[in-house]
Formats: structure tokens, sequence, C-alpha cells
């Protein structure tokens, strides 16, 4: 009797009891596993869900426009998503005010729809807006959701974003993005003597303002992550410079004194930085700013063009186009400029990489065999997926839960100085669901801005 | 002193025994109890954009417990979150001082193709204040409120549905333990053609999210308990830890009880000989193939 006797008794004997249960157990389990059918379904529909979105409910009179506008609102919201199919109101059974007790879901499954939004609203003794909703399934009878808001009068197209962001969300996973704006160029006059200024408004056209006069020409506007600011590029005495634009106050400020041309800004994730290209003597690198100190640092020293810098949303890596390679390629390369890595292997150019909030991809302007493509990869290059085709379609943006793109497609001038008509369209990254984002005028350059908060 | 020795491994090897049974599970217990507060303050913390959240569905599955759910307590927390998280963006919105003459104001009445806007000629800075006050309730104004209590979920037919989803289980339990079914004769499987009408049948109601991110790890699976008339007694999601965890497999969990509850596709193609195999069954929903085509 020893060590060796006892070990084996106290260790190793229970563990091979264990292991004859466990077997046991395994073969027991695995009968009854096998026993239940499992079916597997791979397919569905992509069709967008039906959801029936009811007028909310005025508690006092007074409120009823902005009930019935309200419901509007949120499903134009949906329905833009693509994901959502808002059922026809006049198809509704249960009136909005019995709603306000409880749903009778059998009148709305015989619509077909699968979730139901109610509401209403009503002033609080302060004059402020009292808007509360509840998000019901109506298959499980069960609330899914329910919020309350107060806010400015004035105010509720915004408390009808936030609402559908939440339905959005609720419903998808992901985080909405209704409740976001969108800056971009809006470009007026003849083509030779194009006038372009910066414009801003709601993701949904709502709210439209310029924010520049058209006196420099400005390009490429970029939001800022964490504040009201917008970073573009502007001509002054005709040299392209990355400007500043506060937007609460319409101050601008040029960013650094370079020699020679700067452009191509971008925001880094933390809001801290602004990232660019710098041309001098033929040669552009890509350099990044400091906006606290105002100091700029060179990130890459290749002889070729580097240019579109755009940040992972961890702010680790950089994406850019350089034609290092002979030929307009992307790369992605670390923060700091080290460990380069050509992604794009494709036929033809690769243009304005933007990395996805998500993280997961990247988009694109492609050119090949004289059309443009707007397209999606991984960030190593691989799942490469072309969304759009046109004549001209560039500058892609994303939504700010990375699920939608928008860019500006042009048609072709004719001979007659026709055609050439700039428009923002947008497409959701499956390749689904292209529309045409209404702008006052022509528009280029589109950005999306991060969710408001 | 070698018998004292032998004692003294003895017992701590009992008692390393003794914690390994004792202790071990409630290890594990600790674990698999851990998540679901951790996953409530996800939840919450996720909602915010000032968002309040009144009534969160707890169970997933349609057995109502319509108590609970009201006095959930977690509530006034995500509240003061919200209300405290929103003050900090007031103050560089209000700043700005009267507005000041950017090229802004200038670009405004000479917007010819603006026809839409009833403000574009009127001088600029009643447009710069309004756009100063929008922004103003944006930031600062938008004020989450309380959970609206008032209306309490049990109203009208309200116990009528309670009392019919609670009398559903019931019946379902006893005779529907899928243990009961173990070991069916070959001869009774169905066939690849069966199982094609089951899988086929529920794809019209199968609304899939495509595009949505890790799609490999979306697949649920769905216990059915059958009528035999083919229509759904019953469904769970089967992995009910990762539906409370997980709100991206929650959706598309919810996704998949949408398509076995909507009566549009129901009855299923049951062959009535092989009800026996299919009174509780699993259709496993996986969105992986589908996704960005």
């Amino acid at each position: 009797m020893g060590i060796g006797r006892l070990l084996f008794d106290y260790l190793v004997l229970p563990a091979v009891r264990v292991l004859i249960i466990g077997a046991f157990a395994l073969a027991v389990t695995s009968a009854g596993a096998r026993a239940e059918i499992r079916i597997d379904v791979t397919r569905g529909n992509i069709d967008p869900m039906p959801v029936a979105i009811s007028d909310f409910f005025s508690i006092e009179p007074g409120t009823e426009n902005i009930g019935v506008e309200l419901s509007a609102v949120i499903a134009a919201d949906l329905d833009r998503s693509g994901l959502f199919a808002p059922i026809d109101r006049r198809a509704f059974i249960q009136s909005t005010e019995s709603l306000q007790a409880r749903p009778r879901f059998s009148d709305w499954r015989v619509i077909n729809a699968q979730a139901l939004v109610s509401g209403s609203v009503r002033y609080e003794a302060d004059g402020r807006l009292r808007v509360e909703f509840r998000l019901w399934d109506v298959f499980a009878e069960v609330q899914m959701a329910g919020f309350a808001y107060k806010t400015p009068a004035n105010n509720w197209r915004r408390v009808a974003h936030i609402i559908a962001d939440a339905v959005y969300k609720r419903i998808t996973g992901e985080e909405g993005y209704f409740d976001s704006r969108i800056v971009y160029i809006a470009e007026t006059g003849p083509h030779t003597k194009r006038i372009k200024r910066l414009a801003i408004m709601d993701h949904d056209g709502a709210n439209h303002k310029f924010l520049t006069d058209g006196s420099a020409l400005v390009l490429t506007p970029r939001f800022s992550p964490t504040r009201q600011e917008i970073t573009y590029l502007s001509y002054f005495n005709d040299t392209p410079r990355v400007y500043l634009f506060d937007i609460n106050n319409g101050r601008q400020e040029m960013l650094g004194a370079f020699e020679g041309m700067t452009f191509a800004p971008r925001f880094s994730p933390d809001g801290n930085s602004v990232i660019m290209s710098y041309a001098k003597d033929g040669d552009s690198d890509i350099w990044i700013m400091d906006l606290r100190t105002r100091r700029a640092r060179q990130i890459t020293f290749d002889p070729s063009i580097d240019t579109s810098p755009s940040f992972s949303p961890d702010g680790r890596q950089i994406t850019f186009n350089s034609d290092r390679g002979g030929t307009q390629q992307l790369y992605v390369m670390n923060a700091d400029g080290s460990d380069v890595r050509r992604i794009s292997f494709g036929e033809g150019r690769y243009a304005t990489p933007v990395w996805s909030p998500r993280g997961d991809l990247i988009a694109f302007t492609k050119f090949f065999g004289g059309r443009f493509f707007i397209g999606v990869m991984r960030p190593d290059g691989t799942s490469e997926r072309l969304l759009t085709e046109s004549f001209l379609d560039e500058a892609p943006t994303w939504s700010p839960n990375g699920r939608v793109l928008i860019y500006f497609r042009q048609t072709p001038t004719d001979s007659s100085g026709g055609g050439g008509i700039t428009k923002l369209y947008s497409v959701d990254l499956t390749g689904y669901n292209l529309r045409e984002i209404k702008t006052p005028t022509d528009a280029s350059d589109p950005a999306w801005s991060p969710l408001n908060r | 002193m070698p018998m004292r020795k032998a004692f003294l491994y003895s017992a701590l090897l009992h008692a390393t025994m003794v914690a390994a049974v004792v202790v071990v599970p409630y290890f594990f217990d600790i674990f698999g109890v851990d998540p679901l507060p951790v996953e409530d303050k996800q939840l919450i913390d996720v909602e915010i954009a000032g968002l309040t959240e009144t009534t969160e569905r707890r169970a997933p599955n349609p057995l109502p417990k319509p108590q609970p759910k009201p006095e959930a307590a977690p509530e006034p927390e995500p509240e003061e979150t919200k209300v405290a998280a929103l003050p900090p963006q007031p103050k560089p919105v209000d700043e700005p001082p009267p507005p000041e003459p950017v090229p802004a104001e200038a670009a405004v009445p000479e917007t010819p193709p603006l026809p839409a806007l009833p403000r574009a000629k009127p001088t600029p800075p009643p447009k710069e204040d309004e756009f100063e006050s929008m922004l103003k309730d944006l930031a600062q104004e938008l004020k989450v409120d309380t959970p609206p209590e008032d209306k309490p979920e049990p109203q009208g037919d309200f116990l009528e549905d309670l009392a019919k989803s609670l009398d559903t289980p019931d019946r379902a339990v006893e005779p529907d333990q899928p243990v009961a079914q173990m070991a069916p004769i070959l001869g009774n499987r169905l066939t690849l053609s069966e199982e094609d009408a089951l899988s086929r049948h529920i794809e019209p109601c199968w609304n899939v999210q495509i595009g949505a991110r890790n799609p490999e790890e979306l697949t649920v699976d769905i216990r059915l308990y059958m009528n035999r008339d083919g229509t759904v007694r019953r469904a769970e999601v089967v992995d009910q830890s990762k539906m409370s965890s997980d709100r991206f497999y929650r959706a598309a969990a919810e996704a998949a009880m949408r398509a076995v509850l909507n009566r549009r596709c129901q009855p299923l193609p049951i062959p009535p000989k092989k009800y026996e195999q299919l009174k509780s069954f699993v259709y496993r929903f996986d969105p992986s193939k589908m996704v960005g085509r």
C-alpha cells in the first residue's frame, strides 16, 4: 500500500466510474436526441416583414395631427430600410382608441401583421409633448418594448425617428440609423460653372439646410463621430485645403498650414484627429493631425500616391488606396503605418475605401471596363461583392449601424450639354433596396452622421 | 506515522472528492446563473439613446407571465443613466452665441431650388435660430419619461388570453416530453420527401434577415409540440440562455418563432401515420446560406 494505491483508489477508480456513467448517459441522451426528429430549414423569404403602425392616439384634443404624422414618419423610416413593410392603415380593424387598452391580436393577424406599433400622445403641464409607444409581437401576443418620451412639440419628428430606431433594434437586434443626418455637396448651375455648397438634412430629407454659400468650391465632407463638426475640402486661392466646419455656429477653420495640397480628410473614431492626404512635389502621402495640439504626423512614406485613408472603428488600422503596385488598389495598415498589405486583387481599379462602423466590411468604388461599381469586401480582402453598377457610382458612406450605404450616381452628359445629373442613392449591404434619396438640387459626396445624441 | 499519513491523504482526497461533487456544480450553477443579470444590464445599456424600457419580454416562450413584467425592478436604473447621460451634450449646443455672420446665412436667401422651404426667403437669422433650437432640442430637451404605468396589461380579454395560454402548456406537458418517444422503429422514420415537405412548408413564413452580422451564429432550434391535425400546439426556443444573453440571437429566434406560429403556414404536412414521431420535433432555422447572396 502506498500513495500509488491511494491515488488509484481515489482518483483513477472514480474517474473510470465517472467515465462509464458518462458514456452511459451520453448513449442514453444521444439515443433520445436521435429519436427527436430535426428538420433543417435553410431557405426563407427575404420579403420585408409586414408591420402595422397605428396612428398614435391623441389623449387630448389638439394633438390629433401629431399623432397621425408621428406614425407616418415611423412607417416611412421602417419602409425605407427595406426590412419592414408597413401595412396600409386602411386595412386596420381595431381602432386606435381601443388599442390603448390592449391589442386584439386576432384583428392584426387577420391583416397579416407580424408586429404592431401602438402609441399615444398628449401635452404635459409644461407644454411639452409626451409620446408613448409600445411594440407588440402579434403571433406570440406579447409586448416586445415600450417607451415614453417628453420633448418640445416642434421636435416631434426626432421622436418619431427614435421610435423607429427602437422598433428596428428590437426586431433585428441591430442598432437603428433613422435618428441621423446626412451632409452632402449640393450642386447647381451649368457644368462649366458649377456651384457647390455644403448642405445638411435629416436622413429622410427633412430639415434641409445649406451650410456654405457656394463662393468656394467644397468637396468630400465627413462627419465627426463625436461632435457637431464636419471636415471637408475647400479651395482657397485655387489650392485645395482641409477645413473644419462647426455646425453649431457655422465657423470654418483651415486645418494646418501645409505648403501644398491637403485633401481626402476623415475623422478618427474618437473624433480627436483628422487623417488626410498631403501632396507635395507630385508625391502624396497620408498624414494625421491631432485636433487638440494641431500637430501633424506623416504615416506613409511611399513615393507613390497614397490617399483616401479611413480608420477601422477600433482605431487600430487604416485602409487607404495607393498606386504603389502599379494601379490604384486598396491597402490596409496599422494605425502607425506599419504592416502595409494590399487587400484588393480583382480586375480594375479600386478607390475610396471606407471602413464599416460595424467593422466587418470595407466599402469601395471600383472602376472596371468603363463602368463604376460600389462594392464591399472583408478587411482581409476576401468576399468581394459588387452591390451597384452604373456609368458613374462613387463615394460610398456607411449608415451608423453599418447596414446601408449611400453614394452618388451621375448620368452621362450628352453632346448638347444635357445629362450629367448627379443624385444620391442608398443601397442595403446585401445589394437589395436601391433607392434614390431626394434632394432639392443635384447632390454628390454624401456623408452619413453618427446617430444623433 | 504512515497510517497517519495515509489517513491524512485519505481525508484530503475525500475532501477533494466532496468538493468536486458539491462545489463544482455550484460553480457551474454560478456560471449558469450569472449570465442573466449581465444580459439584463446589457439589454438596458444597449437601449440607451434616451429610451426608457417599460416592459421587456422576459419569458421568450408564449407563456405570458404578466405579473412580473410590469413591476420589473431594473427599469428605474436605465432612466437615471439615461437622464444623466444627456446633460453633457447640451453645453456645446447651448453655448453658440447669436448666429455669427457666416457664409451660410448669406447663402440661404439665394437658394432658388428650395421652394418647399417656407422659411427660405425670410432673413437668414431666424433660420439659423431655428436650426440652433433644433439642435438644442436634439441634444437637450429630449427627456425620457417614466415607464407608462397607467396602462397595465391585465385588462379586457387579457384574462382570457392568460387562461388560454396557461391552458395550452398543461396539455402539452405530460405526453409530449421528447424523452417519451425514444427509439422509434426504423420503418417509421420520415422519408426524405416528407422531411423536405416539412422544411418547404415553413419557408414562406420565415422572414430571414439577410445581411445580419455573423449569420453562422444565428442558427435557431425551435421545438414544436404538435396537434394531430398538424397545427402547432406550442413552440419554444431550445437555447433559452442564448436567447436571453445575445440580442442578435434573440432577434433571430423570435423571427423563427414567428415562422412556426404563423397560422398561414399551418397545418404542417404531418403524415397521419407518423404523428407519434412528430408529436414533438425540432425545426432548425439556419440563415447562414442565405446571407449576402
